[in-house]
C-alpha cells in the first residue's frame, strides 16, 4: 500500500478533496515523517506541530462546510526560510535574523493560503541564500537523505532534502545563481526557476534583487507545474513583477515532441563535466530525440563569463540589500560605545563568512574609482550575454544541459575553497543573468546512486513548452522517484 | 653719510574685485497623499513610527512601488522650469548607514533625472533675471533621528522616512544675498501655483543647501577662485541671505590672510548657526562619503510616454511671470502691484475673480493686502474667509461709487460680512452707514465744519474727544438734522484721524 508520504501533491489533493482522507490524516503522516528524519538531515529548521495540525483541521472544517479551500487544499509545502511568513521565524539560516518573526506573509505565502496549502514549516538554507552545500547556514548544514556523508546542494538544500525524503510533496525555494536546481539536481528531485518577473518577489528577502526568484521542488514534473500555477502572476508590491497573463501549464494530451527542436550548447559541456554526468545526460537528449524532438548544436560563447559576471552583480546587489541589517531594530544588536561601534559589532556576530566576503565583494566592485572596471562592466557584458541567449533561443525552443558539473560533493569538502564552490554554479547562472525559465529534472543515478539533474532552460516566458518538454522526457524515461532509505535509529 | 630709506606708503588696503558665485540645492517635500515607494500617508505630527509599513521601515522582503502622482507632480515642475524631461528614467541606490535610513541606502536618481537644464526667473530691485538649472530629480525622504540630551539614548522617527522629495539644482548663476533670496522666493511661488508642495521652511517641506564661492580678481589679472562651501541648516528665506553675505565675508577674509593659496582649500560644508548668525564648519572634502551609487534592481526603468507628458502638462496652470505679464498688460496693474498680486496663486485667482464681478482692477489689488491679512490672523486660506470674490468685488464697487468711505468698508463691513456672511448693502444699511448715500454732501458738511474749527479740530487730535460735539452741532445744522448722528460722528472721526498731520 502506498503511505500517504509517499503520495504526490496532486493525487494527495484528490484523495482529501474526495474525503477519503483528512487533511489532518495527510498532516499526521507528514508530521510523523519529519520526526523521524528531520534530526539526521536538518532539512528544517522550526516546525509547529500544533500550527500545522490547527491548519490542516480548517481545511477540514472548510470541505464539511461544503467550501471549496482551494487546488492544494491540505498539502503540506514547506517553506525556504527566507520567505516572510506571519508569526512564524524567518532567519535566512543566519543569526542577525535568528529572534526576527515577520508580521506579514509574502505574496508566495498568500497564494498559498489562499490555495488551502497547509504550511509545514521553514527550510534550512545557506545564510542569506549565499552558498551551494547549505553549509553557511548558521544553525549547521543540511544532509543529503541519498548519503548523509554528502551536501545536499544550496542555497535551498532544506527544501530540496524534505520533498526528497518524503517529508513534504512540495516545497518552495529561491533561485539567484541555481539554488532551486542545483539542491533539486543533488536530491533527485524537480526544481525549477521561473522567468524573472513571473513570480512576485515581495516577502522574499533579497539575496539580489535582478536574480532572485522563487520557485517549486517536487518529485514530478506536474506537482512543479501545479505549484508554480499557484504562485505565478502578477503583484502589484514588486514593480518587477510582470503584467502577462500566467500561461496554462501541462495542458495534458500528446507526449510527442515532433517539431520542438532541442538546442546542445556546447560551452555546457566542458571538460569540467563528470563522464557520467556526461554520459547521463547524453542517454536524455536520446530519449527525447526518440519523442521526436530536433537536437541541434548550438553555441552561447559569452556563457563563458556567467560565472565572472554572476559573482560581480550579486555580491553587488547583495552589499547593498544586506545594509538594512544594522542592529537598529529587528536584527541581532552587538554592543557598543557610539552608533559605528554598534553596526560593527551588530555586522560582525551576526554575519557568517561567507555572507561578510560577498558584503565586501560588491562593496568594492561598487567603490567609487571601481565601478566601471566591475559592476559598469559585468552589466554590459550581462546584456550582451541576455542578447545571445535570446538570439539563439529564438531558433530553438529549448536549451538542454546537465544542471551541476558533478554529483553531490562531500559535506566539508569545498568550505575551505570558496572558488571551487563557486564553480558549481557555472551552469546555472545562465537562466538567472538572462531572465529566463530553468528546469532541473532528475535523469539518472551515479555509480554511487547519487542522482543526477537534467536542466532545460526555454526563453523568457517560455514556461509552457519547458514544462511540456521536461513532462515529455519524464514520461518517456519512466523513471518512478525512489525514496532514500530509511535512517538507521 | 646713511640715506635713511624712505617710509613704506601708508597701506590702505584696496577691497580686491570679485564675483559672487552661488548655487542652490533644493529639496523639496511633495504633497502627495501617499509616500513616495509605498501606500502610507505623508502627514505632520503624528506620533511617532505610526505612518510607516514593512516598505518604509525597510523590513526583510519588502520592495518598493513608485508613487505615479508623485512622478507627475514632479514632472509639472519640471514642465513648468522648462527642463529638458527624460524620455527614460530611472531610480538609484545612494548608500549609506544612518540609523534614520532604515534600507541603508536612499533611493534617488543619479545619472538619468527626470528633468534637465530648464529655468527659474527672478525678480529683484534690478528686474527680471533668468537662473539656469542644472537638473531635478526625485528621491525619498529619510526618517528623524532625536537625540535626548540626558542619557545616552537616541530615538528614531520613520514617519518621515520615504516622503517623496524633489532635488532642484541651479547652476552657479546667483550673485548676491538678495538674489538668493528671490530665488527661493520665486521657487516657492512656483510650487505653491503647481499646489504640489507646501514649500514651507520652518516646517522643513522646503530645504535648501547654497554652494558659495568667490572668483576673486588676483594679481596680474588672474582669476582665484575660493573652495566652495555648501552651508547647511538654512531654514528661512532671510537665512539663505544671511548665509550667502556671511560666506562672502568669511571668503573674503580667507584671502585677505592667505591670499592666492585660498584657492588650494578643499570643498567644505559648514552649517548655519540661527541663534548666533554665523557659519560653523560641519565637514571637510575628505571626510566626504562613498555612496556607491549603482541602478535600484528593484524598480525596472521608466519611459516617460506621451500620455504621461500630456498628464504633466494638465498639471501646469499660468504661471507667476506669464500672470504678472498678464495683469499689467490685461488690467492696468502696476508692476509692483501685479507682482504682489501673483506672489501667491490663491491671492492672485481671487483678485482676478472679483475683476471678473465687476470690481475695478486697481481697487481690488489695493484690497489684497488687507484681505490676506485676514486669512493669516484666522490661519485659513483665502477661499474660506466666508468672503468670495463676487460678494468682496460687491463691496469694492460700493466704495468705488463713493457709497461708503474705503476706511469704514475694511474696519467694519469687511469683518462682519466674514462674521455673518450677510450682504454688504445689507451691513451697511444696519450700521447707518448707507446714510451716506446722499452724502456727497455730509462728507463736506464735515470737512467744512473742521475747516471752520481748527481750534475744535486740534482739540480733539490732542485727545479731547468732547471737542467733537461742537463739530457735531455744526454739521446737524447744516444738513437740517437729517443726518444719523451716528455717521455724522464716524465720518468727522475718519476724517480727522486721516488727515491727521502728525500720523
Ligand atoms: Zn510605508
Amino acid at each position: 500500500m502506498t503511505e500517504l508520504w509517499q503520495r504526490d501533491a496532486r493525487s494527495l489533493a484528490e484523495l482529501i478533496r474526495t474525503r477519503e482522507v483528512t487533511a489532518l490524516d495527510v498532516a499526521e503522516a507528514h508530521l510523523e515523517r519529519v520526526l523521524s528524519w528531520n534530526d539526521h538531515i536538518e532539512a528544517f529548521l522550526h516546525v509547529e506541530p500544533a500550527q500545522v495540525r490547527r491548519e490542516a483541521r480548517e481545511i477540514d472544517r472548510l470541505f464539511e462546510a461544503g467550501a471549496d479551500p482551494g487546488p492544494l487544499a491540505g498539502v503540506p509545502v514547506a517553506l525556504k526560510d527566507n520567505l516572510s511568513t506571519r508569526g512564524a521565524p524567518t532567519t535566512c539560516g543566519s543569526r542577525m535574523l535568528e529572534t526576527y518573526n515577520a508580521s506579514w506573509d509574502a505574496h508566495v505565502v498568500s497564494r498559498l493560503r489562499e490555495a488551502g496549502a497547509v504550511l509545514m514549516g521553514k527550510t534550512n538554507m545557506d545564510e542569506f541564500a549565499m552558498g551551494s552545500s547549505t553549509e553557511n547556514s548558521a544553525f549547521g548544514p543540511t544532509c543529503n537523505p541519498f548519503d548523509r556523508e554528502r551536501t545536499t546542494g544550496g542555497s535551498s538544500g532544506g527544501s530540496a532534502a524534505a520533498v526528497a525524503a518524503g517529508l513534504v510533496p512540495l516545497a518552495l525555494g529561491s533561485d539567484t545563481g541555481g539554488s532551486i536546481r542545483q539542491p533539486a539536481a543533488f536530491c533527485g528531485i524537480v526544481g525549477m526557476k521561473p522567468t524573472y518577473g513571473l513570480v512576485s518577489r515581495y516577502g522574499l528577502v533579497a539575496f539580489a534583487s535582478s536574480l532572485d526568484q522563487i520557485g517549486p521542488l517536487a518529485r514530478n514534473v506536474a506537482d512543479a507545474a501545479l505549484l508554480l500555477t499557484v504562485i505565478a502572476g502578477h503583484d502589484p508590491r514588486d514593480a518587477t513583477s510582470s503584467v502577462r497573463s500566467v500561461p496554462e501549464l501541462l495542458k495534458g494530451g500528446t507526449e510527442s515532441l515532433r517539431g520542438v527542436r532541442i538546442g546542445i550548447p556546447t560551452e555546457f559541456f566542458d571538460e569540467g563535466l563528470a563522464p557520467e554526468v556526461r554520459a547521463t545526460v547524453g542517454a536524455a537528449q536520446a530519449a527525447l530525440a526518440r519523442l521526436g524532438a530536433e537536437i541541434e548544436e548550438v553555441s552561447l560563447p559569452l556563457t563563458r563569463h556567467g560565472i565572472a559576471v554572476y559573482y560581480i552583480v550579486a555580491p553587488s546587489e547583495a552589499s547593498s540589500n544586506l545594509a538594512r541589517y544594522d542592529g537598529v531594530r529587528y536584527t541581532l544588536r552587538g554592543e557598543g560605545r557610539s552608533v559605528l561601534d554598534m553596526y560593527v559589532s551588530s555586522r560582525g556576530e551576526g554575519f557568517g563568512p561567507e555572507v561578510k566576503r560577498r558584503i565586501l565583494l560588491g562593496t568594492f566592485a561598487l567603490s567609487s574609482g571601481y565601478y566601471d572596471a566591475y559592476y559598469g562592466h559585468a552589466q554590459k557584458v550581462r546584456a550582451a550575454m541576455r542578447a545571445e541567449f535570446e538570439r539563439v533561443t529564438e531558433k530553438v525552443d529549448v536549451l538542454l544541459a546537465p544542471t551541476t558539473p558533478t554529483v553531490a560533493f562531500r559535506l566539508g569538502e569545498k568550505m575551505q575553497d570558496p572558488l571551487a564552490m563557486y564553480l558549481n554554479d557555472a551552469l546555472t547562472v545562465t537562466a538567472n543573468l538572462c531572465g529566463a525559465p530553468a528546469i532541473s529534472l532528475p535523469c539518472g543515478r551515479s555509480s554511487d546512486g547519487l542522482p543526477i539533474g537534467l536542466q532545460l532552460m526555454a526563453p523568457r516566458f517560455g514556461e509552457e513548452i519547458l514544462f511540456r518538454v521536461a513532462a515529455a522526457y519524464e514520461a518517456e524515461a519512466a523513471r518512478k522517484f525512489a525514496f532514500p532509505p530509511e535512517p538507521s535509529k | 653719510m646713511t640715506a635713511t630709506p624712505p617710509p613704506p606708503p601708508a597701506s590702505t588696503p584696496v577691497p580686491p574685485k570679485y564675483r559672487v558665485l552661488v548655487g542652490i540645492e533644493v529639496h523639496l517635500q511633495l504633497r502627495t497623499r501617499s509616500k513616495m515607494f509605498c501606500r502610507c500617508p505623508v502627514r505632520f505630527g503624528s506620533p511617532p513610527n505610526t505612518l510607516t509599513c514593512p516598505v518604509c521601515l525597510g523590513m526583510p522582503g519588502a520592495l518598493p512601488v513608485p508613487n505615479r502622482d508623485a512622478m507627475l507632480m514632479a514632472l509639472a515642475l519640471a514642465t513648468a522650469m522648462q527642463c529638458e524631461l527624460a524620455e527614460l528614467t530611472k531610480f538609484d541606490r545612494k548608500n549609506y548607514f544612518y540609523p534614520d535610513l532604515p534600507k541603508g541606502y536612499q533611493i534617488s536618481q543619479l545619472d538619468r533625472p527626470l528633468g534637465s537644464g530648464g529655468v527659474i526667473e527672478i525678480i529683484t530691485e534690478d528686474g527680471v533675471r533668468p537662473i539656469r538649472l542644472q537638473r531635478l530629480h526625485i528621491e525619498e525622504d529619510t526618517g528623524k533621528s532625536l537625540h535626548e540630551d540626558a542619557g545616552n539614548v537616541s530615538r528614531v522617527d520613520l514617519n518621515r522616512a520615504g516622503t517623496p522629495l524633489v532635488e532642484v539644482v541651479s547652476e552657479p548663476d546667483i550673485t548676491s544675498a538678495a538674489e538668493a533670496r528671490a530665488y527661493l522666493t520665486a521657487l516657492r511661488a512656483l510650487v505653491r501655483y503647481l499646489d504640489i508642495s507646501d514649500g514651507n521652511m520652518q516646517e522643513g517641506n522646503l530645504r535648501c543647501e547654497p554652494n558659495i564661492n568667490l572668483h576673486i580678481e588676483g594679481p596680474g589679472g588672474t582669476t582665484i577662485k575660493t573652495p566652495i562651501v555648501e552651508v547647511k541648516n538654512v531654514n528661512s528665506v532671510r537665512n539663505v541671505g544671511r548665509a550667502v553675505t556671511l560666506e562672502v565675508e568669511r571668503q573674503l577674509a580667507e584671502y585677505a590672510a592667505l591670499g592666492p593659496a585660498v584657492a588650494d582649500g578643499h570643498r567644505s560644508t559648514r552649517g548655519y548657526d540661527d541663534t548666533h548668525d554665523r557659519t560653523f564648519l560641519m565637514r571637510r572634502k575628505e571626510d566626504a562619503h562613498d555612496y556607491r551609487y549603482f541602478p535600484e534592481p528593484d524598480i525596472p526603468p521608466i519611459t516617460i510616454g506621451s500620455a504621461w507628458l500630456r498628464e504633466a502638462a494638465e498639471r501646469v496652470p499660468e504661471l507667476p511671470h506669464a500672470r504678472r505679464a498678464r495683469f499689467v498688460e490685461e488690467y492696468g496693474l502696476s508692476d509692483y502691484d501685479a507682482d504682489q498680486v501673483c506672489r501667491e496663486r490663491p491671492t492672485a485667482d481671487f483678485f482676478e475673480q472679483a475683476v471678473k464681478a465687476g470690481a475695478g482692477a486697481k481697487p481690488a489689488a489695493n484690497w489684497m493686502d488687507e484681505l490676506n491679512r485676514h486669512a493669516n490672523e484666522r490661519g485659513a486660506p483665502l477661499d474660506q474667509l466666508g468672503v468670495g470674490p463676487e460678494r468682496f468685488a460687491a463691496l469694492v464697487k460700493m466704495v468705488e461709487a463713493g457709497k461708503i468711505a474705503h476706511k469704514a468698508a475694511a474696519r467694519e463691513v469687511l469683518p462682519r460680512m466674514m462674521e455673518t456672511g450677510e450682504e454688504p448693502e445689507q451691513i451697511v444699511d444696519e450700521l447707518g452707514l448707507g446714510q451716506i448715500d446722499d452724502s456727497a454732501l455730509l462728507w463736506s458738511a464735515a470737512q467744512d465744519a473742521i475747516d471752520q474749527n481748527p481750534k475744535a479740530a486740534a482739540d480733539f487730535r490732542a485727545g479731547k474727544e468732547q471737542a467733537l460735539g461742537a463739530l457735531m452741532g455744526l454739521v446737524m445744522r447744516e444738513t437740517g438734522g437729517k443726518a444719523n448722528p451716528k455717521v455724522v460722528r464716524r465720518v468727522l472721526v475718519e476724517i480727522l484721524t486721516e488727515s491727521d498731520p502728525e500720523n
